[in-house]
């Protein structure tokens, strides 16, 4: 690893102050939060940013409370760790789903690190950029490894809207968005809110539309929903892996609402109206055939595309209630 | 069955305190003086010729004090005599992806990577061979030339006994499969390390995380040309091997001769991506298996045929081409058997020992054929393994000799515990349960390196503080082989463990044990120690009697006549040095808790140490273990070849999720017949963690590659089982009556790891209904075959 300068600013003030400052200067940097993705990719680097901007000591992205005023909802602030929201009475009380979809990621140890804004922003991953880069210069590298091909679709070049084909592996952003999350992020040009639903891009490299310079402050939860939430995860050990498939159901009283991640370069979200169906038997049919129509899914995981594939509908079905 | 103070009870082991807390010292804890750090820089093409290397831009770096190409140290090594093919680092030529082509040495680590790119290496790619059959077509483009054959074809064996067409033809049934097995690899939690500490007259002394110190020491000195009495080999201790660490390895070389090049200390661990480069692990192999089944007679015919792939080197790839076919001649009778087994070069990293040992694969086809065979004649799986296991004290067709056999007894309370007559093909649909047994050897009979030294030795010493200090070559890798040598002494000393101080693996300090691997070190290593403290209780036998004036027991001839089998019925001719297997102490006195006793009278310990002390000062003696002579005289007649066989049934009950095809294995009873087990503790450490790693291999494991290079080099994308994954577990292993073993121990290392798997099959077959011959049987197989019905 080469040397790098740490910042670790206290207030959100501060931490605005430096990232100007790094943005004047054009200096690279790196936010850090809980490090369990980010640890790994700079050690992968083979040129890593010089400056890693800690989160861990800022003050006020830590808490979990509910909020009343206008639609009741559950702030969870970027820094609570996936163990923390776990085991929250707040949570578990009013936000089951969440909390028992956080329990499914990873291992104790590093929920005990990870952080809920680290997981709805983690990286994507590929089979030839998530290796080491002695790896990766083995197969010529890739677009998201700074080099100019893609190793899974050798014909993508520079300036397709999906340049890159990593996918996104966040458990908990399915959940999330079926429940209808927005995102409050901040920086040097100011505080806005995001639509979860509205706000992945479909390329494995830019993934979002979250500025270079802009942090997650908290997420807010609508609590005004009568339903039943569900994930599932398909991943051949029950810990440690990433979803080789997830599928977030929300099945509500005259809607479903549908959120695939794992198989594509960005999560894929559907509402159903019921009432535009004879029965649930035929949501669940169009469902199916619009994800399998809509997701493209590559070669790059333990299971192989046709698997994956069948158990996006085997979930789907299951989410529902509906055999298969 | 007599009873022992300590032989026979759970005991933690000796260094158990050191781990838990930290305190144990594995090689990359050790401090050597000042050491350089060695970086290694690795071939990226997985066939290349190399054009030139220059090292001149590196040696300026800062912080940089030698670098090593491999023209530099040329002589190439194996731990076969007969295979000594792999260089430390490539000379002419690269074999496959991550081959050392040079090393660094510097005074940090971030100043050594910094050197590696500063290395420029001219390659001339060369079309490389990745595949079994591809290795099998007549070529020019040969990994090892050197070898003048037509292709990649490292090794053929072959055996036939009996008469294969008339066992067909005596057959109510055949069945023929082909199988498909990928690679899997050890896992160990410790990475490969090594440190090199040089004193001012020369002397090398190596601390490494070895299984085989001996063979080590043995290849250094044939490498860097030096006399083995100025090298010595340290095993400190190891988290893991599982055959993964018993080769000499390049990385051991390079180290040793930096630290000669330098006139420095040096140090090299390896990145976990690199203990994949170097793997040794098991070959990826495609069987072709025929067999043939009468209700009456049994399996009346075997034929195999095996393709093992084994990577650029030889390492053990010539044993495993054996033990592929030869561990098929157990635990059943098979009179008429065959099998063939080729092993070629590929351009990716080597496959050598892994646990298990070339039977793994070979197990599972035979095993999964055999429940076919069963199906067919609606015979029950269960009572026909029982009717056709070989019986104690006979010989199989290949010159086997089977001492003890507990498989019969284990198998039947198997079949209890696990309520297998009520469950068999009556559990409802996505339920199921299956059989599968195996057979393995305890140590090889024959050593690696032909002659005539004892296959392990151990010293004992005391003094007048009367600790007893043991030396033993043979090396502790986490399977608790210290623990077992303390506990065999002290057993017949009648001291506590604590009063038994064990110094393994050190080969300025320890006499010479062949290696942990094949299972060898409880039988060899144990026996060495019980002769060794049989002697020393002798003396102090003598003392006791001076003391009371009583004259001294008299001691039937170890050596002379035993009540076992021996092979044709020849007279054992044992070393004159060797007291005897297992030998039988009795002496009509007793020793225990620190005393002597005789009828009813008491001397301490201290007080008989003390007097024996009187003439000689510190006694000190020794024990050996000869195996006998044993064997045919065919070729081949001595792979497998052992002084006993352990034996295991595996019956394993598991559900199958039909609309995702995901296997929960939800109980396995294991018996395994490991003679007598000296610490159950231990003996249940090794069921457990060999039912973890067939799970493993049966479920989610494999070696992953794109155009050669390993794509899965770390514990995320290697999928080892998750506790989760772990199933409730009954053990089984119940006293066999083995003479031969130390106390009646025979192995429980390695060999109940291969029926595990098929049973898996085998059950999940009896829940749904397919047959997979193929490994690992993930779900996306299991779901394709269910589509298919």
């Amino acid at each position: 690893m080469r040397e790098f300068s740490f910042h670790r600013p206290q207030k959100k003030e501060e931490l605005v102050g430096i990232l100007r400052g790094l943005g004047q200067q054009q200096e690279n940097f790196i936010f850090y939060a809980g490090g369990t993705d980010v640890s790994p990719a700079l050690k992968r680097q083979g040129n890593p940013p010089r400056h890693i901007v800690f989160l861990s000591e800022l003050e006020h992205i830590k808490e979990i409370k509910q909020i009343d005023t206008g639609i009741p909802r559950l702030s969870i602030g970027a820094m609570c760790t996936l163990e923390e929201i776990a085991t929250h009475p707040l949570v578990m009380e009013k936000l089951a789903c969440v909390g028992l979809t956080a329990r499914k990621v990873a291992s104790p140890q590093i929920r005990n690190k990870a952080t809920i804004g680290g997981n709805v922003l983690v990286d994507n991953r590929c089979l030839f950029y998530n290796q080491s880069k002695f790896n990766q210069d083995v197969h010529g590298g890739c677009f998201k490894a700074s080099g100019n091909i893609c190793q899974l679709v050798p014909s993508a070049k520079m300036g397709d809207e999906t340049l890159c084909r990593a996918r996104a592996v966040s458990d908990l952003v399915p959940v999330l968005m079926v429940l209808n999350t927005s995102l409050h992020v901040d920086g040097p040009k100011g505080a806005r809110t995001i639509f979860m639903s509205a706000f992945y891009s479909p390329d494995g490299i830019s993934r979002n539309s979250l500025a270079r310079d802009e942090f997650l402050t908290h997420l807010e939860v609508p609590l005004n929903f009568k339903g039943r939430i569900s994930y599932q995860k398909l991943r051949i050990r029950e810990a440690v892996d990433f979803p080789s498939v997830g599928v977030a159901l929300g099945l509500f009283d005259e809607s479903v609402s549908v959120c695939i991640t794992g198989v594509d370069t960005h999560p894929h979200f559907w509402i159903y109206n019921k009432s535009d169906f004879a029965s649930l038997e035929l949501l669940a049919e169009k469902a199916i055939a619009v994800a399998f129509k809509s997701i493209t899914i590559m070669k790059q995981d333990f299971f192989p595309p046709s698997y994956r594939k069948r158990m996006i509908g085997v979930y789907i079905r299951r989410g529902l209630g509906l055999g298969v | 069955m007599t009873e022992y103070h300590l032989i026979g009870k759970s005991l933690p082991q000796i260094h158990a305190w050191d781990k838990v807390t930290g305190q144990a010292k594995y090689t990359d804890d050790l401090r050597v003086a000042r050491p350089l750090i060695i970086k290694i820089l690795r071939s990226p093409h997985a066939s290349a010729l190399i054009v030139s290397i220059k090292v001149d831009e590196a040696i300026k770096m800062p912080g940089v004090r030698g670098t090593l190409i491999g023209t530099e140290i040329k002589n190439t090594f194996g731990v076969l005599p007969i295979s000594k093919d792999e260089p430390a680092l490539a000379q002419t030529a690269v074999r496959y992806v991550g081959e050392p082509v040079a090393a660094v040495a510097a005074e940090t680590e971030a100043e050594a990577l910094l050197a590696l790119e500063k290395i420029q290496v001219e390659y001339k790619i060369t079309p490389a061979v990745l595949t079994g059959e591809q290795a099998l077509l007549n070529t020019s483009d040969r990994i090892h030339p050197e070898l003048k054959k037509s292709n990649n074809l490292h090794k053929r064996v072959e055996q036939t006994f009996g008469n294969l067409s008339e066992g067909f033809a005596a057959a109510e049934t055949m069945v023929e499969g082909e199988f498909d097995f990928p690679s899997v690899t050890h896992a160990f939690t410790e990475p490969h390390a090594t440190q090199v500490e040089l004193d001012g007259q020369g002397n090398v002394t190596l601390y490494s995380a070895t299984q085989v110190p001996h063979y080590l020491h043995r290849a250094l000195h044939e490498v860097l040309e030096i006399p083995m009495h100025k090298i010595r080999v340290v095993k400190p201790h190891l988290g893991g091997g599982f055959g993964g660490k018993s080769d000499p390895f390049p990385h051991e070389m390079i180290s040793a001769k930096l630290a000669l090049k330098t006139g420095r200390n040096t140090r090299l661990t390896f990145t976990r991506e690199e203990v994949f480069f170097s793997h040794h692990g098991r070959h990826p192999t495609k069987i072709k298996m025929k067999m043939g089944v009468a209700k009456e007679k049994g399996i009346t015919a075997l034929e195999g045929k095996m393709l093992i792939d084994g990577g650029a080197y030889g390492s053990f790839g010539v044993v495993t081409s054996y033990y592929n076919g030869v561990l098929l001649q157990g635990p059943y009778k098979i009179n008429n058997f065959a099998f063939e087994c080729q092993r070629v070069y590929t351009n990716k990293p080597m496959c050598g020992a892994m646990r298990g040992h070339g039977g793994v694969n070979p197990r599972f086809a035979g095993e999964v054929l055999l429940d076919e065979a069963c199906e067919k004649l609606a015979l029950d799986p269960c009572e026909f393994r029982l009717k056709n296991l070989h019986q104690a004290n006979t010989l199989a067709p290949n010159q086997f000799r089977i001492t003890s056999q507990g498989l019969s007894q284990g198998l039947r309370r198997a079949m209890e515990k696990s309520q297998w007559q009520q469950k068999f093909r009556q559990l409802p649909f996505g339920h199921g349960i299956g059989v599968a047994c195996g057979f393995f050897i305890s140590g090889s009979a024959l050593p690696i390196h032909w002659n005539e030294m004892p296959q392990s030795k151990v010293r004992l010493t005391v003094d007048y503080d009367g600790g007893v200090t043991l030396y033993s070559g043979a090396s502790d890798i986490g399977q608790g082989s210290d623990t077992m040598l303390a506990q065999i002494a002290a057993e017949v000393l009648g001291l506590p463990m604590s009063m038994i101080k064990v110094i393994s693996a050190d080969t300025r300090l320890t006499p010479i044990d062949l290696g942990s691997y094949s299972s060898r070190v409880t039988f060899m290593a144990g026996n060495a120690a019980k002769n060794a403290a049989v002697s020393l209780r002798r003396i102090l036998t003598k003392a006791a009697c001076e003391l009371w004036k009583i004259p001294e027991p008299s001691y039937v001839d170890s050596c002379g006549e035993f009540d076992f089998f021996r092979q044709g019925n020849r007279p054992p001719q044992w070393n004159k040095n060797f007291l005897g297997p297992n030998v039988d102490y009795t002496d009509g006195l007793e020793f225990r808790d620190e005393k002597i006793l005789y009828q009813k009278q008491t001397l301490s310990y201290l007080e008989v140490l003390r007097k024996a002390l009187d003439h000689t000062g510190a006694l000190e003696t020794s024990g050996i273990y000869v195996s006998p002579k044993l064997g045919g005289t065919f070729k081949g007649a001595g792979a497998g070849l052992s002084p006993a066989y352990s034996m295991t049934a595996f019956i394993t009950e598991l559900k199958v999720d039909p609309e995702t095809g995901f296997v929960k294995v939800l109980k396995v009873t294991c018996a395994h017949d490991c003679g007598r087990a000296l610490n159950p503790q231990a003996v249940e450490g090794q069921l457990e963690g060999s039912i973890h790693m067939g799970l493993g291999q049966a479920l989610m494991e494999a070696v992953t590659h794109h155009d050669g290079a390993v794509m899965n080099a770390n514990f995320l994308d290697y999928k080892i089982p998750s506790p989760f994954e772990m199933p409730e577990v009954e053990l089984i292993y119940d006293d066999s009556g083995e003479n031969e073993g130390p106390f009646g121990a025979k192995e429980v290392g390695e060999g109940a790891l291969a029926p595990f798997i098929p049973s898996i099959a085998n059950a999940i077959y009896d829940a749904v209904g397919v047959r997979l011959k193929t490994l690992p049987m993930t779900p996306d197989k299991i779901l394709q075959e269910l589509l298919k019905k």
